[in-house]
């Protein structure tokens, strides 16, 4: 039920209050729909920083994705299909 | 004075006194200690469950990767119900709980919501001291006529847990950290227990000694053959007689049945760090000295990398190793002097491993790590020694990772890893006072 991706993937966030999150992202061929952002988390990387997005999509999968500051590059880390 | 109450500056278990036995919430706030522990209830599932909450209502196990043997680090409590504990291995767990999900943890991101729960709990007390990362002890004898009564404080860190972050705890409130230590784990998942000190005995008494914090399996045998079952027995027992059975420790046990803890809550004492090491479970059993010199020199590098950020020397090395039978040991030996050398480290470490792994034992964990730790001054070094050509290259590698991360360089013999045998992440175990290393919550400064 878990899927390690570690893909690059194109992502639309919105930035809003100090705070941005991402809206939508493409994987698979389609467009993801971030419904709810229901875990956020950073980490170091260096004098980089990396940001941690737990996302429930309109497909009902949770998504883990990260935005790596380094190469402002968009990861799907890995989906967590709903159900178990 | 008796040398008793020398011992313990004169006082006595308040409950001793004939204090009347009751309860009464609505009292004065009161001038004595009042402290709090809150547990986060199975922490690492809890995060996950809230993460993907699709995983909510069902048995999870979090741990290292399922795919490879690991063990499980936390159960959610449907997990629990079915006899399933921490430090299990996801074989047995699954043996025990064949519906549950095994999901693979990420420290990086339980580190971050415990920044984010210390930081709830200083908005109430800056008086806050991290017992791990999924349990802190709160002073708050000094806030309750701002924020009100113990429990109120609580009760509004509880509210503000599930709003901002959707986690639940369990708080322990009493006197001293060790009664508010055992009345949290009275009401699991998501209770408040409150023990005054009158009713200490007609509360603690009754359990069985092992369940008082400092009794383990070892010290329960000793108690039983002196006919002690109970916290009880324990607090009623001569103290002359356990100090000659176990010396001081017999005396503090006594006094700990008797509910008498004058440790204080210091937001400080992890920032004291007395080791520094790293473990790691092999994804196969080892049994050649080739392969555990490579993940020695592994762990000893990011042992050192975390010295040399924290600017520590250190004189004592130690070697843990588990075999394949669970049986771990360790073996220590001093240096004549303090380092912070890998190289030391790694040669040292396997030393230790040729003298006591014997040919043939199937290795399954290997740790290394660094205590008699001291902070690094500037000394006068020989201007033309290998060491000092050692730090220079040690301080540039940390420039080239500190700003390109700790991956972007390492030593060409740990290019070349056994095949299959890496994670991508480390196990990393802090020793109880080394949680203030500099990502431990309490490292930062307070709000």
């Amino acid at each position: 039920m878990i899927q390690q991706v570690g893909e690059s993937i194109p992502v639309l966030a919105r930035f809003r209050d100090g705070r941005f999150e991402p809206r939508k992202f493409l994987w698979g061929g389609g467009v993801r729909i971030v419904e709810r952002v229901t875990g956020r988390w950073s980490e170091h990387d260096g004098q980089y920083k990396i940001y941690h997005f737990a996302v429930m999509t309109d497909t009902g999968s949770c998504c883990e994705l990260s935005l790596h500051t380094r190469h402002m590059v968009w990861l799907l880390d890995r989906v967590l299909a709903a159900g178990g | 004075m008796s040398n008793d109450d020398r011992k313990t500056g004169g006082r006595r278990a308040p409950f001793l006194r004939g204090t009347p036995v009751g309860r009464d919430h609505d009292r004065e706030p009161d001038v004595s200690r009042v402290i709090a522990l809150i547990d986060m209830n199975a922490f690492f599932a809890q995060v996950e469950q809230i993460c993907n909450p699709s995983l909510r209502g069902k048995p999870l196990l979090v741990g290292g990767d399922p795919k490879k043997r690991s063990i499980v680090a936390a159960a959610s409590y449907e997990a629990k119900a079915c006899g399933v504990r921490s430090g299990m291995s996801y074989y047995e767990a699954k043996k025990l709980c064949p519906d549950a999900i095994a999901i693979e943890g990420d420290s990086r991101k339980y580190l971050d919501y415990c920044y984010r729960i210390v930081d709830i709990f200083r908005e109430f007390t800056d008086v806050v001291e991290a017992f791990s990362i999924d349990e802190a002890f709160l002073d708050l004898t000094n806030v309750q006529r701002l924020f009100g009564t113990p429990e109120r404080i609580c009760g509004c860190i509880k509210e503000r847990l599930v709003e901002d972050l959707g986690l639940t705890c369990s708080v322990g409130i009493g006197p001293n950290k060790l009664v508010a230590k055992m009345a949290s784990n009275m009401q699991k998942p998501d209770g408040l227990t409150r023990i005054w000190p009158e009713e200490l005995p007609h509360i603690l008494w009754p359990f069985p000694v092992e369940e008082l914090t400092g009794v383990g399996r070892r010290m329960k045998r000793r108690l039983a053959r002196m006919g002690i079952s109970t916290i009880g027995d324990l607090g009623r027992f001569d103290p002359a007689v356990l100090r000659g059975q176990f010396g001081v420790y017999g005396e503090l046990l006594h006094q700990w049945a008797n509910g008498i803890d004058e440790s204080p809550v210091d937001p400080t004492c992890f920032q004291t760090v007395k080791s520094v090491g790293h473990s790691y479970t092999l994804p196969r059993d080892i049994d050649d000295t080739e392969t555990a010199r490579w993940f020695i020199f592994w762990l000893s590098d990011r042992v050192c990398r975390r010295m040399r950020r924290d600017n520590y020397v250190g004189r004592t090395i130690t070697l843990t190793v588990r075999n394949s039978d669970f049986l771990s040991f360790t073996r220590s030996l001093t240096l004549p002097e303090h380092t912070s050398s890998v190289h030391t480290l790694r040669d040292r470490a396997m030393l230790l491993y040729r003298r006591n792994v014997p040919p043939g034992m199937k290795v399954r964990l290997l740790g290394v790590s660094f205590s008699h730790l001291k902070k690094e001054t500037p000394e006068q070094m020989e201007l033309f020694s290998n060491e000092r050509q050692r730090r220079a290259v040690d301080a540039a590698v940390d420039a080239v990772k500190d700003k390109y991360g700790d991956s972007a360089i390492t030593f060409a013999t740990l290019i070349g890893r056994p095949r299959g045998m890496i994670r991508r992440k480390i196990g990393c175990f802090l020793t109880s006072s080394e949680k203030g290393k500099s990502d431990s919550p309490l490292a930062r400064p307070p709000l």
